[in-house]
């Protein structure tokens, strides 16, 4: 739970978008993204794949979490966890970013 | 009880040998990558030119010049035609080699440094000895080592075109007065065995190849988690095999006939980082169990160099032309599969083989020096100068030879 405090506020609640601008490819089984101005590549792989997919359009946590646990044989409350820890992730590489 | 070699390594500082990062995909996979990225962004010149790069990487010459061709009207950027000149060059024709030499003059006039000034003028060089113009290359040539003393490409071409032209005394003298200013890489230190052949001191050229000291050999054990290196080897053949970068020739190296794999190690291999790090440890412990400084090669060893590995990959007919490795310190091949009746045979077949190109020194001094032969065998290192003269030789046979060739590089090379 840790990682969600460090979100702050409802987290679940939150909704989020895609960040820069990418261009997606699969390659290998992963979906490897160049980031088109800043010139970085990406590889993601299986759910955090999925969470890149899905944020085309704006998406909140709680949408996501749902999401994955129809698709993976994974518990909820793990879910949350890993999704808060993969969306701060890719914050921080600016592929994601909270919705305005 | 500490032997005399255990008291020796004891006493040198120890080398340490330093990985690469893995990439993330093959030139292939990054290859489509960009080409979706420019079909979104087409007027991003940034894009653009790393598509061109891994067009031109893959060989892919035609459209790699298109491309490159359309950026260097669109604006100024030395790294355009500075590559463009090297596609042109790669289709061989004389139309082309004008175009390359058109290319290279201005790259050297955009050049933004003496670094970049002279890798221009070593490509300027390089295409006016392709026509002939042999006085126009050589100052060519001459300049780029002006503006870089270090500049390999250039140096290499100005030793051949010295032993073309019969200047050999004069590609000793500067090769020498190179080894005294303290520039010992294997292009300098892979011309003096040649000179010296070409003037009949045979043995002074053995003597500066040096492979009598420096030529190792080890079997390699096998990784933590497996009970023999031959089952790894059969692993790793496996891995290698089905390497999305696997392709068969590539232009300017010295393979025939051969697959290659040119970045072997990607971040999602998984047995490729343990050869990595079986080679860190074999060859950093050699290395700093070396004797002190006792010739220009060993007076070259910094105190870590970078490895930097290949792979290559022979069905029967597949060798390794004579070369050098210039961008290397101490070269070497790692065999992950060697057919065995190459290992049981008695001819050349499959085997490295050291010595002096004949088109370089002559037959009569190629003779002379002979050919060490070295039978491979799967799980053997070796380890050997990066300026030792060496080939291959086609197996004939129907089995696959797979071989992880390696240098420990400098770290100003990388």
């Amino acid at each position: 739970m840790a990682a969600v405090r460090e979100m702050g506020g409802s987290l679940s609640a939150r909704t989020w978008t895609r960040g820069a601008e990418c261009v997606a490819t699969e390659v290998d089984g992963a979906l490897v993204l160049l980031d088109l101005e800043g010139g970085m590549y990406f590889a993601l792989n299986g759910p955090a794949a999925d969470v890149w997919l899905a944020l085309e359009s704006p998406r909140s946590e709680k949408a996501l979490v749902e999401a994955l646990t129809a698709k993976y044989a994974v518990e909820s409350d793990h879910c949350a966890r890993s999704v808060a820890v993969l969306l701060k992730d890719l914050a921080v590489k600016g592929l994601a970013k909270p919705a305005a | 009880m500490h032997s005399a070699q255990q008291t020796m390594a004891d006493a040198a500082p120890t080398y340490r040998v330093e990985l690469e990062p893995p990439r993330m995909f093959s030139v292939k996979e990054e290859l489509a990558v960009n080409r979706a990225a420019v079909g979104r962004k087409p007027l991003s010149r940034e894009l653009r030119y790393r598509l061109a790069h891994n067009l031109f990487t893959l060989d892919q010459f035609d459209e790699s010049i298109d491309i490159l061709r359309a950026l260097d009207r669109e604006g100024d950027d030395f790294r355009i035609p500075h590559m463009l000149s090297a596609a042109l060059m790669a289709r061989e024709t004389l139309e082309d080699t004008q175009g390359a030499i058109r290319a290279a003059l201005r790259a050297v006039d955009l050049a933004n440094s003496e670094g970049e000034r002279s890798r221009a003028l070593a490509s300027l060089g390089k295409a006016q000895l392709r026509i002939e113009k042999l006085d126009a290359g050589r100052k060519s040539l001459s300049d780029a080592l002006k503006a870089n003393i270090h500049n390999k490409d250039a140096y290499k071409r100005l030793a051949m075109l010295d032993f073309a032209v019969g200047r050999t005394e004069a590609a000793l003298e500067f090769a020498n007065d190179l080894v005294g200013r303290g520039i010992t890489h294997a292009r300098v230190l892979g011309v003096l065995p040649l000179a010296y052949a070409k003037l009949g001191r045979i043995e002074q050229a053995r003597e500066a190849i040096g492979l009598d000291r420096h030529m190792h050999k080890a079997v390699l054990p096998p990784p933590p988690g497996w009970d023999s290196i031959e089952a790894f080897n059969r692993d790793l053949a496996q891995e290698l095999l089905a390497h999305p970068g696997i392709r068969y020739e590539r232009y300017g190296v010295a393979s025939a006939n051969s697959w290659r794999i040119d970045e072997p190690c990607l971040a999602r291999s998984k047995l490729m980082p343990l050869l990595q790090r079986l080679l860190q440890d074999a060859v950093g412990a050699h290395v700093s169990g070396l004797a002190a400084a006792t010739d220009p090669w060993m007076r070259g060893r910094r105190p870590s160099g970078v490895l930097h590995h290949w792979s290559v990959i022979t069905d029967g007919d597949g060798f390794e032309e004579w070369h050098v490795h210039q961008n290397g310190w101490l070269s070497g091949a790692y065999y992950v599969d060697v057919p065995d009746f190459i290992v049981d045979g008695e001819g050349p077949g499959g085997c490295i083989g050291f010595g002096l190109p004949e088109g370089i020194v002559g037959d009569g001094p190629h003779e002379a020096f002979g050919t060490r032969l070295y039978r491979p065998r799967s799980g053997l290192m070796m380890l050997f100068p990066s300026h030792a003269f060496h080939r291959t030789y086609a197996h004939r046979g129907d089995q696959r030879r797979i071989c992880v060739a390696f240098d420990i590089a400098p770290h100003d090379v990388h």
